[in-house]
Parts: structure tokens; sequence; C-alpha cells
């Protein structure tokens, strides 16, 4: 069905990718014949009594008998053998601009070659890309896409950076790892977009070979995250924390869901711990909610509400912080504390760095953190 | 369309296999016609069908092959359901049988061929509606095979355990029909079960569920465990989703029982999601209450 709204066809056709992509068959049709993708061992599981195992990629560590999945749908056991059944399945494939993702402090101006495959370990009510994350992997159209072809395809189209997102990367991190090590070997750098819902020893992995990283923060209670996302708040701190000790370059997206994860103590609370653990460096970027999938009787977020999440974090100290998907607003622009002058300006998807020189502001001289080449 | 509320069949054939120990499938039709009979309290399974089947409506056969060949709903009783269908004057093309993807079907000898009828898997057949259905907990894209193509659903499960369901009978196989079975195995299934069925889509072309126990399983499921299958030789059948299932639960407890295994609610996976099910109206989850009707060998 994800066929019909987000055909890869159509989104490979449009970005220029034609190439690379596979004709969509459509609901009517078997999606994929089992032989048309390789099924590759899963890393990070150990093995359990009766041919089970215990997944432990993400902090849902299921347990998971033979003939099936876990809560992801993408990784199966097959007689005891954990596998991924998503590596170099490639759902939706994309040239994006870096902004997109987004990240404002990464090669600014930069497209990135976006992949996704089937998939998710948590289920957002509102999230946006539900056709293919809240799908399995063999329900959706995809092509074959190996780690090899999509760097060497990064490269043909001029990206200096592969974007694992759309979907929930963690659960292809087989996948993405290797087309990480496939990209910087022909020094195309590697960035994930995520919810951050995994546990270290593989985030320590995929730190090893990532060049950034955004994780999507989505409130500040675990209610929240209970009730409306499926997951933990903990981990996700816990994975922040260690992205940030790693000094893989990390920004923080908050999507504003108006009276679920907008108050005001929640924000207060939430820049505060950023601020602390994280450093006031951290940029941050509130996001406007549309409604969609699950949660569709919530208006949009209004600019207001945008606005004071804006205020509470610069005055908990945050250095950088945007909003999102209000295009032409002044907060999508990036400004040198030191001296306020806007040192990369944006409209939308439009960015203009010259006042950025070497990574400092051309008023003040005062750096300004990032990866900017 | 629960015709027969807390009624179930529980019908079993000593002398099901033949020497070489292999299901005899005259002797399954036959007995497939005993339990029908019962259940309706009818003269014969025309009557019974009548009552289950309008004339023109199309029948899905929703079976369960995620174990493979040796632990699936087997062919044969598939094909004895068709035949019965048959003879009550619903044709096997108004007749589709069917589950999650034609791989899997085919994996377990699914076949028009072996079964009688046209085996097709959601993936070949339409897929999922786009729209989201919600039931409680859960909120998942419908088979449209369900949805479209058919009027009455005939559930045919197998009889075995289920290493979180605790078991997968009738009700869990129901899984099937959404596109998202793996967001919903928390809890022991508790309440997504019982959610499940209750769909209002489900509820109201629901109406017979069977349960192949020719071989059942106690332990190690849904995958097949060699081990802990045994010949049960037997099948149950009802109207009532959640009597069948809390029977079929009885069955596997005893077997645990009799080969020293923990109960299923020592095991921390006693099937709540079924008084969830009752609470909802859907059945009859008290044993106490049932009304197990025992035919040939019985329970
Ligand atoms: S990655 Fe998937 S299978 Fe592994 S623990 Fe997380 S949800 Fe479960």
């Amino acid at each position: 069905m994800a066929c019909e709204r987000r055909s890869f066809l159509k989104a490979a056709a449009a970005a220029g990718l034609a190439a690379a992509a596979a004709p969509c068959r459509g609901a009517g049709q078997a999606a994929e014949e089992a032989s048309e993708f390789p099924v590759k061992p899963a890393r990070h599981f150990v093995a359990l009594p009766e041919k089970r195992v215990r997944c432990e990629l993400c902090p849902r560590k299921c347990e998971v008998a033979d003939r099936e999945r876990g809560y992801c749908g993408v990784r199966e056991n097959r007689g005891g053998d954990y596998t991924t059944l998503v590596w170099g399945r490639a759902c939706s494939l994309n040239i994006d601009p870096i902004e997109k993702k987004p990240l404002f402090h990464f090669l600014p101006g930069a497209t990135a070659l976006s992949v996704a495959t089937a998939g998710c370990n948590m289920e957002c009510k509102f999230c946006q890309n539900w056709e293919i994350s809240q799908f399995r992997p063999e329900q959706i159209a995809a092509s074959f896409m190996p780690p090899a072809r999509l760097a060497e395809l990064a490269a043909a189209r001029g990206a200096p950076a592969i974007a694992y997102t759309y979907s929930e990367p963690v659960v292809f991190f087989e996948y993405m790892y290797d087309a990480a090590v496939a990209g910087n070997a022909r020094k195309i750098k590697s960035v994930m977009i995520s919810n951050g819902y995994i546990l270290e020893p593989a985030l320590a992995e995929l730190c090893d070979v990532l060049a950034a990283v955004k994780i999507d923060l989505k409130g500040f209670t675990e209610k929240f995250y209970k009730e409306y996302t499926k997951g933990e708040l903990a981990p996700v701190l816990a994975a922040l924390k260690y992205v940030a000790k790693r000094r893989v370059w990390l920004e923080i997206v908050v999507l504003l869901i108006p009276s679920l994860n907008d108050g005001a103590a929640e924000l207060t609370e939430m820049c505060a711990w950023i601020a602390g653990e994280l450093g006031p460096d951290t940029p941050l970027h509130f996001s406007r909610y549309h409604p969609m999938y699950k949660l569709k009787n919530i208006p949009p977020t209004p600019l207001q509400s945008l606005e004071r999440a804006h205020a509470v974090a610069k005055k908990a100290g945050l250095n950088y912080v945007y909003l999102g998907n209000v295009a032409g607003h002044e907060a999508e622009s990036t400004y040198c504390p030191q001296c306020g002058k806007a040192v990369i300006t944006r409209y939308g998807y439009r960015v203009d760095a010259r006042a950025l020189t070497d990574g400092k502001c051309a008023g003040c001289g005062a750096p300004v953190p990032g990866v900017w080449e | 369309m629960n015709i027969f509320p807390g009624k179930v069949v529980a019908a079993r054939d000593a002398k099901l296999r033949g020497a070489d120990g292999a299901v005899r499938p005259p002797r399954l039709a036959d007995l497939l016609a005993k339990a029908l009979r019962r259940l309706g309290e009818a003269g014969d399974t025309r009557a019974f069908w009548s009552r289950i089947v309008k004339p023109g409506a199309k029948v899905g056969l929703k079976v369960n092959c995620l174990a493979g060949a040796r632990l699936s709903t087997t062919p044969q009783l598939v094909r004895a359901v068709v035949a019965s269908l048959a003879e009550a004057g619903v044709p096997a093309g108004d007749i589709v049988v069917w589950d999650r993807t034609a791989r899997e079907l085919k994996a377990a000898g699914l076949t028009s061929q072996a079964t009688g009828a046209g085996c097709r898997g959601t993936d070949e057949a339409g897929g999922y509606e786009t729209a989201i259905a919600s039931s409680g907990e859960v909120g998942s894209c419908l088979a449209r095979i369900l949805t479209r193509d058919i009027g009455v659903l005939i559930n045919i499960g197998v009889l075995k355990d289920h290493d979180l369901s605790g078991v997968s009978i009738g009700m869990k196989n129901l899984y099937g029909v959404i596109h998202n079975p793996n967001k919903y195995h928390d809890n022991a299934c508790d309440p997504y079960v019982a959610d499940v069925a209750n769909l209002p889509v489900v509820r109201a072309k629901l109406a017979l569920t069977i349960a192949d126990g020719t071989l059942a399983q106690c332990h190690g499921g849904p995958a097949f465990s060699p081990a802990h299958a045994w010949e049960y030789d037997g099948i149950l059948v009802g109207t009532d989703p959640v009597a069948l299932d809390r029977v079929g639960c009885e069955i596997i407890e005893r077997r645990r029982k009799a080969r020293g295994l923990p109960s299923l609610a020592e095991a921390k996976r006693w099937p709540k999601w079924l008084a969830t099910a009752a609470s909802y109206g859907l059945g009859e989850a008290d044993l106490a209450r049932v009304k197990v009707l025992e035919e040939g060998d019985g329970m």
C-alpha cells in the first residue's frame, strides 16, 4: 500500500535516481519475492534456549521465538539464527538538502543521498512516515541497493553525505553500518536521523563510522513516551549523552505537539538538561507538528507555541535554537552567539553561509561549532 | 456472528491415521461432518452451513501457515471444509484459502490442488487497506481479502502453544488480517488479541472457528517443535471464538501437565486476552460455563 503513496519510482525519478529504482509492483501483487533480497545475519543479539534469541540492538530487547520477528518487524528468528530482512532493501531513496534532515551545522547547503528501509522500533502516534516505518519489508515496494552501490550513487550525484532517515535506521543497523563503511572509503560522510532508541554497544559501533547524528527527542516525560511513542525516555537520554561524549556531531529535534509535550515546565526542564548534559552549543530544533497517522484530532502547532519554546531554550542558555516547518521565519537562521550576526541565513532549503568563514563568524571571528567541510 | 455462544465441539478419532501414520482424509472429513452437525444440532451438514453461509456469499478460509509444512493448518482439513461447503452448494470458486503471503501458503502445502479451492496470500491479493481500522489498543490496516473480497470468514488455526500469547489457536490467528502484528505482542498479547477479534469487520464476518489438532503442540510454539508436538487427532469447532480458544487452552494445559511442563500461568503467559475478549462480549471465557460437546473419541 505504501507503494501508492510513497512510490519508490516516483521519489527516485524526482531525484534523478530512476536508474537505481526497481519497478513498483503495487499492492495488487506480491511486493517482493524473498529471493530478491539477501537475508543477512543480525548483529547484537544473544542466543537463548529452545532456538529463541534476545535482540540487544535497542532497549526493547525483544525475545523472539523461532519463525517470529521482533517488534520492529524487520528482524526474524530463523531456526535460532537471528537475521535482518532489510539489508540493502531500500524502500525510499532521494537526494535531499541536508537541511531537510534537519542538520544545520553540518555541511550547509550540501545534499545527502537519503535512504530508508521499512520498520521502526517505536510507534509514534504522530509518525510522519508511517507508511514505511510501520510496515514490514515485504509489504512495501523496495529496490536492492547494497552499501557499495549507495556510496557509488552518492558520489555520482555529488552528494557528500548519505543520510539514513525517514523510517528508523536503528532497525536497519547492519545495512547502515556497512553503508557508512563503504561511504567512508569514498570520503562520503554518513548521518543517522534517528529516535535514539538504541543500546550503547550498538551505538558505540555506529559512532565509529558516522559523522553526525540527529535525534528526535519526542518529549521529556516517560508518560509521553509511553503513551504516544511506545518507547521510553531514559534510554534516549542515555543515547544523547553517549553521542555527545563521542564527539560525533549531534543535533536534536523536538516535534512540538500542542497540549501534549509543549508545557512550559516540561520544556524548561528539557532545555536545562540539554544545556547541562550535552552542552549549550547543541543545536535544538523545534518543529511544527501536522496531524498524521493516529493523531489527527490535534491541530497543527501554532507559531506562538514554537516561539515560546524558542524563548525557553534561549533562556536556558542554548546558543543555537531553530524553528522548523515555518519557512521564512528568522529562527531558521544561525546567529553568532558572540555578536549576534546571522552567519548562516536560511529560507526553507535556500542557504547562504557566506558569513561563516572557516567555521568562524565573519563579523567577530568567534568559532561556530559544527562540521563545515 | 456467534450463532452458538458458549458451545464448542471437541471431536477426536483414535483411528484417524492409517498404518503409515498419515491422516486418512475420509475419516477426517467424517470427523468434521460429525462435529458440524453436532454444533448445529442439524441433521446434515447442509443444514448447518445454511446457517453460516448465506447464498452467494464469498467465503474466506483463514489458515495459519507460519510454522511451515509441519505445523500449519493441514491441506487435508482445508480440503474437507471445502468439500463440505461444496456439498452445501458453495462452489469452490466462491472460496478463498488465505494467509499473509503466497510463499508461506505454498510452503505449507496449501495449494489449490491440495485444498480444492484457490489459495491466495494477502500480498498477491490486494494487499492492505490504506486507512487505519481501530479497535481498543490496535490500529492497523486490514487485509483487503477480508474487507472487500469475502462476506464470511472461517478461521482455521492450529491447536498450539505460543511463546508470547500463551496459545495460538483461533483468535491469535486473526493477527494475520492486520498489517502490523509485530506491534502487538507485549503483555502476553493482552488486550491486543481481543482487540483484533473485536474489529467491527472481524466481528461481522467471523462465522466459524475450527482448530486443526490433527497434530497439536503443547510447548515451543509458534514454530514446529517435534519434541512437543503430538498427534491429538482431533479438531475443535465452534462459532464462539473465546470459548473455543478456552477449550483449546485446556487441552494444551493437560498435555503440558502430563509432560511435566509448567502451566501457562506458571510460564507467565496465560492468555489473559481470553477474559478481555469475554468482557467485550465476544464469547465465553469461563470454562465452567462452556458447553463442550464431545464427539467421536472425545476431548
Ligand atoms: S531492534 Fe527490533 S527486534 Fe531488536 S529489540 Fe529493537 S524492536 Fe526488538
